[in-house]
């Protein structure tokens, strides 16, 4: 239920920073609109063609932790500012995901549940990345093989595990 | 021959198999904040890297050249997606010969990487894709973080930039009634279900595209496998709607063999009619009541009677009496 009006049920839930003390909001369109918060966080209008960007976009924006708004903290490859990647939903460049990596991180999460890479590595990002990925999957492999009491398989294992270890120290 | 002549595994079901992948260039902004020079940059080293290692087999298509018409038959094949067909401007294809692989470049990532397959064929399809990604691999640097994968514009594609789709023909789930509760139990596995040819019609609701949403912390080949396991289930409960609905009654033969009758006979076939009479044909076809036709046949002729393909193939302009007669006309050759 909207907290201000309390008759209209409550759709646009945000997380406000005001002189540092975190507060939640739970607040029906209409009221949000004449608080004027669809400005900040683009339009709640879900008339106004709302569209998965604008889903996204509304999502980024709530989560962004304490991240005062017209802060303006600007991507240094691209200029993309915050809050415009967390309205459009839309990343300016590489670099923006590593800039504002702790800002995204939450509604990364969101999106996919998890926030580690796994799977394809292109051969650009460098041997130690592939060999990390090939170490974890013969970490994986040894915890089933010992749990199988597959002893001489984990033996390999190991010394395999060591041998690429070796080698991304070496890098 | 292209690829959707042929019969694929589970075709009676599953149309097709579709994979994409979303890559970036790293040492250029993502296409929102792209110059057009930059845009022209990209799509040329991706061309120069694509026709050094496959000489002859990609057809290079400067978007903006194209025809409305051809650019929406690209579209309604699958081949380029609606939105790429309508803001063409620095935008470029580049199409494999048999149209069973094509690269957009300057959607909302550089490149998207497509391979397409008929029936149910998602392993070979991510190998094909796979390859070009490769191939690729080998000129360009690829916008990458360890942690998150392969960067793209829209954080929703993050990790694998992988979405795997399969469309599936669905008659029997649509008539039952069934699509929703179906839709609500595969949305909670990540999964999403969605109509195409447009939604809401009896007719077009048959035709459905089914496809992983999550690409961060999920590799490829489960990604493939977690889709391919829902889709088993879909289709096995499809399968058993059908034969049920057979068992009720001569109804349905009825309705497929009119339908069939129809489209043989029709001088004039909408858009609408025929998506609607076809679909009829096709589950007959599957049940194996119309022996005489192939599943390839049908479904050349519901990728080719699409409204911009049947004019991009005709080479001229068409208005809509034009088209419906051109459509009768071909549809009565193929099912003679």
């Amino acid at each position: 239920m909207c907290e201000r009006c309390g008759q209209r049920q409550a759709t646009v839930h945000m997380k406000e920073s005001i002189n540092g003390e975190l507060r939640e909001l739970h607040l029906c369109a209409q009221c949000a609109h004449e608080l004027g918060y669809d400005t900040v966080f683009g339009s709640l209008n879900p008339f106004a063609g709302l569209g998965i960007q604008d889903i996204l976009g509304s999502l980024f924006s709530q989560t962004a932790p304490q991240h005062g708004i017209g802060e303006g903290k600007k991507c240094s490859f691209c200029g993309m500012t915050f809050d415009e990647l967390a309205r459009t939903a839309k990343a300016g460049c590489a670099h923006c995901y590593r800039e504002f990596y702790r800002e995204l991180l939450p509604s990364i999460q969101r999106i996919h549940g998890k926030t580690q890479h796994v799977g394809k590595v292109p051969r650009s990002a460098g041997e130690a990345v592939a060999l990390r990925r090939q170490i974890d999957t013969l970490k994986k492999e040894l915890g089933d093989a010992v749990a199988a009491q597959e002893y001489e398989k984990a033996a390999t294992l190991r010394d395999r595990i060591r041998e690429c270890e070796k080698k991304v120290q070496g890098e | 021959m292209k690829w959707y002549q042929q019969t694929g595994l589970e075709g009676d079901t599953v149309i097709s198999s579709r994979v994409r992948l979303a890559r970036n260039v790293a040492e250029y902004p993502f296409p929102c904040r792209m110059t057009q020079q930059q845009r022209q940059e990209v799509n040329e080293k991706t061309r120069q890297a694509i026709f050094d290692a496959n000489a002859g087999q990609f057809e290079y298509i400067d978007m903006q050249k194209l025809t409305p018409a051809r650019a929406m038959s690209l579209a309604e094949r699958h081949l380029i997606s609606p939105e790429f067909a309508q803001e063409r401007k620095g935008r470029a294809l580049l199409l494999g010969k048999d149209e069973r692989v094509s690269i957009m470049l300057g959607e909302e990532d550089h490149i998207r990487i497509q391979a397409l397959s008929a029936g149910l064929a998602l392993d070979g399809t991510l190998k094909t894709a796979w390859q070009l990604d490769d191939v690729l691999d080998e000129k360009l640097r690829f916008a990458f973080d360890e942690r998150l994968g392969y960067l793209t514009q829209c954080p929703t594609n993050l990790g694998t930039g992988l979405r795997a789709s399969l469309m599936l023909f669905l008659p029997a789930v649509a008539q039952t009634g069934a699509m929703h509760n179906l839709a609500a139990a595969v949305a909670k596995l990540g999964i999403t279900i969605r109509g195409t040819y447009g939604e809401g019609s009896d007719a077009k609701g048959t035709f459905f595209q089914i496809s992983n949403q999550v690409t961060l912390g999920v590799t490829e080949q489960e990604a493939v496998k977690n889709l391919m396991d829902i889709a088993g289930q879909i289709i096995a409960q499809e399968r058993s709607l059908r034969e049920n609905l057979k068992s009720r009654g001569p109804q349905l033969e009825d309705r497929i063999f009119r339908s069939y009758g129809i489209l043989r006979n029709a001088r004039l076939l909408s858009a609408d009619e025929f998506m609607s009479r076809i679909s009829d044909v096709r589950l007959g076809v599957g049940l194996g009541m119309i022996p005489e036709v192939q599943l390839g046949d049908v479904d050349a002729l519901l990728w080719e009677m699409q409204p911009a393909t049947l004019m991009a193939n005709a080479g001229r302009n068409l208005d809509a009496a034009a088209r419906d007669t051109l459509r009768a006309e071909t549809v009565r050759e193929t099912l003679k």
